[in-house]
């Protein structure tokens, strides 16, 4: 089987869905004549032109606010931001415009969108240009918060998200853009709101969800030396979560270690130990072990970044004394 | 369709003689009759192409079969946006220094400091890319050279206690503040002793002592914080004026506008300088502005603006010094400045450029570095004779890379530094 980057695979399913709906359309700073400032809409202009690949002046609230109104009219926009740090300058539309109108009018407008672009921690780039923004997200009745991981996730996740009716809140890793996997065809569409258990284990359940996986792999597989079978799980949508599969999870291996790149207060970590501990409290057999990004502003320095950033190695030696 | 020469153009548009004068009347730059006639043969040139253009739109020529005129992904959309939006009147303007007045104005050893500054950032931004090049710089890294003569004209009239803020491309402001070279490379490098601490790097460079508020990441967010720098010092009733950078991508965040409004309100003591390098990232200013004459974005809130060429640093010096001590003294309120520059290196170490040509940067190179024209100054005013000049060039070259190896050999920040000033442990002394 060919592989593909996780770059790539974007890209082809957005000109897929494209190719079939012609009120879809992208829109973001570079996406066009530029190729994209990560190359994820390359060749995208040539196919579409500039009607539907619509490159934007630097100006996030006022293009976030303009894709929501479009969408509010009838058309299905893809909104990039070239990072999500940049659509901190328009939270207030995500948040204000796309995820309450629907309830707020009753059911009259609903807001077909899909907000992407590369979340989470680059490399070197220091405190704002590196953060993860998926508890912010999370946290939003009216938004659905997707978090691929392989090309799989991304294609089978964004397809759901551009035929979903509502805000969907796409985030991509930069540091996976270039990463290649074979696509599983057997997935070529994924529900919202369901986890995938990437590898069957009785020991232990690792939980993560985008780049955090990549550690929690190498975890299970320093793990599987010392004779410990860990279970990995994918939560690929991080709302609505999977309930289902963490508690069944846990129910089987009595243990469990969350990974996060983010920061651990009030963070995805959090909430899926208050799941576990809620509903199947009397399964653990140690405390809930979560490893989070340190509660700092990420730093520039290469050493600190590094310490600053959940590691293999260290979970693995916590890992090691619970199981 | 147009092979070579624009002749059909021109004749469409009523010939050289007519078409000189509005083209005059357009741009306010001496364009004479001969070199019109000259596209006949050889084709408008890149810089002349949209004024003409606006020629065609204006005379409701079919535009669409002179598409070539316009720069890559500009569409008539934007090229009518921009026609319709430069004729409504103005109170701002370009301003010009002639060779003339900046002779008797400019003092020798200001030209001279200017010089030297414009020089040291150059050679610090060539050893800072040779240092990315070399995988010793991570990240993102923005250059400056190209746009020296902006800070150098800036900073020959401006006083300690003048405040400055700007964007990401922030390593010359920092020199120009007279940060020791040592702590800036430290900083880049993510080494111990860097002016950040290794914490911000390359977009985070601060100094405040000398007022230089940093180095921001997030396009635009340093217009509303220059503004309450600027507020602050009218509240503590300081004498000082606070210079604000930012690019021609930036001028179109919603919150430069809402920071105008509250500057022109408050008659606030700002020199807003739109440093414009003609790219945001990959995106030319025609397509990105519905209204290319930056200079008059603040007109709808008061504030006066005017165009100046950034890439002469002596008429920088002379024109804005003029600005800059009726922004202080008389109480003027908000400033508005288009510094007319250009950026030879990528947008960032990353760029790979596409959406200009070499040409247009080796034109520019040959025909306005501000380097070389405050160099030709020099030796035709006989300030400096060549010979002394390189010498200055070695002497400089050499404090470059002393300062870059220096820190190469310095080690990487302590690791217990890691928590360190998330917060301020010290208690506000009153
Ligand atoms: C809010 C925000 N959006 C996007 C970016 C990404 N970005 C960084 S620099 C830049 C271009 C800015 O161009 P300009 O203002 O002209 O400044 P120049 O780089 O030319 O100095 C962009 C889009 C950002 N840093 N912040
Ligand atoms: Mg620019």
């Amino acid at each position: 089987m060919n592989s593909i980057s996780v770059r790539e695979i974007i890209r082809d399913t957005i000109a897929e869905e494209m190719r079939l709906d012609p009120k879809i359309f992208l829109l973001g700073e570079e996406v066009g004549e530029y190729q994209g400032a990560y190359k994820v809409s390359q060749g995208l202009l040539d196919e579409f032109g500039s009607k539907r690949v619509v490159d934007t002046p630097i100006t996030e609230a006022g293009f976030t606010g303009l894709a929501i109104g479009a969408a509010m009219n009838g058309l299905r926009p893809i909104v990039e931001f070239m990072t999500w740090n940049f659509a901190m300058q328009a939270i207030d539309h995500i948040i204000n415009s796309a995820a309450k109108t629907f309830y707020m009018s009753g059911g009259k407008i609903n807001i077909p969108i899909v907000f992407r672009g590369p979340n989470g921690i680059a490399s070197r780039v220091a405190a704002q240009h590196s953060q993860d923004y998926s508890s912010w997200y999370s946290h939003i009745p009216g938004l659905k918060v997707l978090s691929p991981y392989d090309v799989t996730d991304a294609s089978g996740l964004l397809k759901a998200a551009i035929k979903d009716n509502n805000p969907v809140i796409f985030l991509e890793h930069e540091l996976l853009y270039n990463e290649k996997f074979v696509l599983d065809s057997k997935e070529e569409t994924i529900s919202i709101g369901k986890a995938k258990v990437m590898k069957k284990g009785s020991d232990v359940t690792i939980i993560s969800y985008s780049r955090g996986l990549e550690i929690a792999i190498e975890t299970g597989k320093i793990l599987a030396q010392e004779n410990v079978d860990a279970e990995i799980l994918n939560l690929r949508t991080l709302k609505p979560i999977d309930k289902d599969t963490i508690i069944n999870s846990v129910k089987k291996t009595n243990k469990v270690v969350v990974i996060e790149e983010g920061w651990s207060q009030s963070g995805v970590a959090a909430e899926v130990i208050s799941i576990i501990v809620e509903n199947v409290f009397d399964y653990l057999d140690t405390e809930p072990l979560r490893f989070s990004g340190k509660d700092i502003p990420l730093p520039y320095a290469e050493n600190l970044e590094k310490l600053a950033l959940p590691s293999a190695n260290s979970i693995v030696k916590k890992c090691l004394e619970i199981c | 369709m147009i092979d070579n020469g624009h002749a059909d153009i021109i004749s469409k548009l009523g010939g050289g003689k007519k078409l000189t004068a509005r083209l005059k009347s357009f741009t306010e730059e001496n364009i004479n009759e001969k070199t019109v006639y000259s596209w006949v043969q050889q084709g408008i040139p890149d810089r002349w192409k949209i004024a003409v253009a606006r020629c065609l739109l204006e005379d409701n020529i079919e535009i669409t079969h002179y598409k070539d005129l316009l720069p890559p992904g500009m569409t008539i959309d934007n090229l009518t946006a921009a026609n319709n939006s430069i004729k409504i009147f103005s109170d701002s303007k370009v301003l010009k220094a002639s060779e003339k007045e900046i002779i008797s104005n400019v003092d020798k050893n200001i030209v001279l400091n200017i010089y030297k500054l414009m020089l040291k950032i150059r050679r610090f931004e060539e050893k800072v890319g040779q240092l990315y090049s070399m995988g010793l710089i991570g990240g993102f890294c923005h250059l400056y050279i190209g746009q020296e003569g902006v800070i150098a004209g800036i900073e020959s009239f401006a006083g300690s206690e003048d405040c400055f803020i700007t964007g990401y491309r922030c390593h010359a402001h920092m020199v120009s503040r007279g940060e020791p070279l040592l702590n800036i490379f430290c900083e880049l490098l993510g080494k111990k002793g860097g002016s950040s601490m290794a914490k911000g790097g390359s977009m985070h460079l601060f100094k405040s002592d000398k007022k230089f508020f940093g180095g921001h990441g997030i396009v635009g967010a340093q217009v509303p914080l220059g503004t309450g720098i600027a507020f602050s010092n009218k509240y503590l009733n300081k004498k000082a004026v606070t210079f604000c950078f930012f690019g021609d991508g930036a001028v179109n965040q919603g919150q430069v506008y809402e920071a105008f409004n509250m500057a022109a309100l408050w008659q606030l003591p700002i020199i807003y300088i739109i440093e414009n390098n003609q790219y945001g990232m990959g995106t030319s200013v025609e397509r990105a502005s519905a209204m290319t004459e930056l200079f008059r974005r603040g007109e709808s809130f008061g504030i006066k603006g005017y165009e100046i060429d950034g890439m002469d640093p002596l008429a920088v010096h002379l024109l804005l010094k003029k600005i800059y001590n009726q922004v202080l003294n008389e109480k003027t309120g908000p400033i508005l400045i288009e510094a007319k520059t250009y950026r030879y290196r990528g947008h960032s170490m990353s760029d790979p450029g596409k959406y200009r040509t070499r040409q247009e940067i080796q034109q520019t190179r040959e025909n306005r570095d501000p380097i070389e024209r405050v160099k030709s100054f020099l030796i035709e005013n006989k300030i400096k004779s060549e010979d002394n000049l390189k010498k200055l060039d070695l002497f400089i070259k050499e404090e470059v890379l002393n300062a870059s190896e220096e820190a190469r050999d310095i080690g990487l920040p302590d690791e217990n530094t890691l928590f360190k000033d998330v917060y301020d442990i010290n208690e506000n002394i009153k």
